[in-house]
């Protein structure tokens, strides 16, 4: 009878050590399918990152071919004056030409101030067909650009006091 | 033993879930204040960068002002005077621990600026040609007090009709030839005492008395006085002297903290007209050069782009660098362009 008890309690013992077990496992289990589901979100949030960060890039890029276009149309250098006064969106001729070559003295201020990494170009289109490069930053093959940003602009030239339709191009690479 | 091994177990159990819940509990703590660091710094950078914006637009339109309600945040702005280089003088402004350069914006105001609004005013600097936009930034919590007497009238009035036209400042005059001078202290942020008098000639005691003791290091009160006129003068700080050329350099000064505030962004402005005048110059180079070499049928107009014009842009450039302005060469300019639209020329500028 009392070995009986006792290989009773000693099977009782047994059972209850591998239902406690059984509970750590349980635990255990739980966990790391809460650390896969965790690592599983952190690698699906990282993709979306950088997706998103790329996309942001090319929105940075973008503002940045804004941001250039509304300090050209502000420079002081280029505008059309009569007086002093500012005609806006007309750009002077005579003024291009001698900033092209200011810029030329003052590479770097205007290169890392004025148009970072862009290329700059002004286009008359009526009545007569010209282009001028204002600044070209020396894009290599892998240099990656939005599309350009473009802007119609009244040309001015002060030889023979004659308008002309134009546009300007901006580049912005990265 | 039975018993004991049972008691274990269960210990072992709560000891397993307490450490387990506390690193899962830390970590999720962990994630929130980074996050919360990271949004907080993201809208310090938002409001920076709408600033940043909002000065932008502002510089843009001369003789506009505007009053902006703004999320209470402490903004300063710092200008190095003596630390500039070719591409302008290291300067900032910040507000929330983010911090924007405006290493070549011509931008005058008080070093710190508190409170929920901020105006914003701009002028545009012509020597005579169309140098930059000057950008002047205050708020309601900042009051002008222009003072002057009888000697100093013309200068003030100059000064304090372009200030009128910015109605958001609080402003107040004082002529103290005709009236008493008093103030009331009203527990501005700061008060400016701006005295077109005699260097030195305002009483500290007595301004003391209505505005109360200055702290070391948290100034509430200042006082510049300006001696010149409408076309150029000096201006004294507490720490220093400094020239003016026009009104809008004028009210630059008027609008800056100190000396050094008021000097670095003059350097910056004396860096654009570098620019810009040498713009001007080979501009008018290439167009004598047209006229006495290619459309002779009218060499007379080579005239009015000779080297006297040359000679005077030339000046204005280099006077502006060396802080010697001669307004002159400007006159010469203005009237240079008046006879040149007579003779159906092209302008100068």
């Amino acid at each position: 009878m009392r070995m009986q008890l006792l290989k009773a309690a000693q099977e009782c013992t047994r059972c209850l050590m591998k239902k406690a077990q059984l509970k750590t496992g349980e635990t255990i289990i739980v966990l790391i399918i809460f650390f896969i589901l965790l690592a599983g979100g952190m690698v699906f949030y990282a993709k979306i990152q950088t997706y998103t960060s790329v996309k942001k890039v090319e929105e940075v890029q973008e503002l940045n071919a804004i941001a250039i276009e509304q300090r050209i149309r502000h420079m002081s250098e280029i505008s059309c004056t009569i007086d002093g006064s500012v005609i806006f969106d007309c750009y002077d001729i005579m003024k291009v030409e001698a900033l092209q070559e200011t810029i030329e003295d003052y590479k770097s201020y205007y290169g890392t101030v004025i148009f970072p990494n862009s290329r700059v170009v002004i286009t008359s289109v009526y009545p007569d067909n010209e282009e001028v490069v204002l600044y070209d930053y020396g894009y290599s093959d892998e240099s990656v650009a939005v599309e350009p940003f473009r802007t119609p602009v009244t040309l001015y030239n002060p030889r023979d006091d004659t308008y002309n339709f134009g546009y300007i191009t901006i580049g912005v690479y990265s | 033993m039975f018993s004991n091994k049972s008691q274990i177990d269960v210990q072992f159990n709560w000891i397993f879930i307490l450490i387990v819940g506390a690193i899962i509990l830390s970590f999720f703590v962990g994630v929130a204040v980074w996050y919360k660091g990271t949004q907080e710094q993201k809208i310090a950078a938002d409001i920076v960068t709408k600033l940043d914006s909002l000065f932008m637009t502002a510089k843009e339109s001369p003789k506009t002002a505007r009053y902006t309600e703004i999320p209470q945040v402490e903004l300063s702005f710092t200008c190095s005077a003596t630390d500039c280089s070719d591409y302008g003088c290291p300067s900032y402004f910040s507000g929330g621990g983010i911090s924007m350069s405006t290493e070549t914006e011509a931008l005058f105001t008080m070093r710190n600026l508190h409170g929920t609004n901020i105006i914003t005013w701009s002028l545009e600097w012509d020597m005579p040609y169309k140098i930059a936009n000057f950008l002047y930034l205050t708020n309601d919590a900042v009051r002008y007090v222009f003072v002057y007497d009888e000697d100093h009238k013309s200068a003030a009035h100059s000064a304090g009709a372009l200030l009128a036209e910015n109605s958001y400042i609080t402003k107040e005059t004082i002529n103290i030839d005709t009236e008493e001078f008093s103030l009331i202290d009203k527990h501005d942020d700061f008060v400016r005492i701006v005295a077109f008098l005699d260097k030195g000639s305002l009483s500290e005691a007595k301004v003391t008395s209505y505005l109360g003791e200055r702290e070391a290091g948290r100034e509430h009160w200042d006082i510049i006085y300006i001696d010149g006129t409408a076309e150029a003068g000096t201006v004294v700080y507490e720490d220093g002297e400094v020239i003016y050329a026009g009104l809008p350099l004028l009210m630059g000064a008027i609008f800056s903290a100190d000396s050094e505030f008021y000097s670095c962004n003059l350097q910056k402005t004396a860096l654009q007209s570098e620019f810009v005048s040498n713009v001007y110059l080979k501009r008018t180079k290439e167009l004598y050069n047209y006229f006495t070499l290619e459309d002779t049928e009218r060499l007379y107009c080579s005239y009015y782009l000779g080297d006297d014009v040359q000679n005077a842009i030339e000046n204005i450039a280099s006077g502006l660098k060396s802080g010697e302005i001669d307004y002159d060469y400007v006159t010469e300019l203005e009237e240079n362009n008046a006879y040149a639209v007579i003779k159906s020329c092209p302008r100068v500028y």
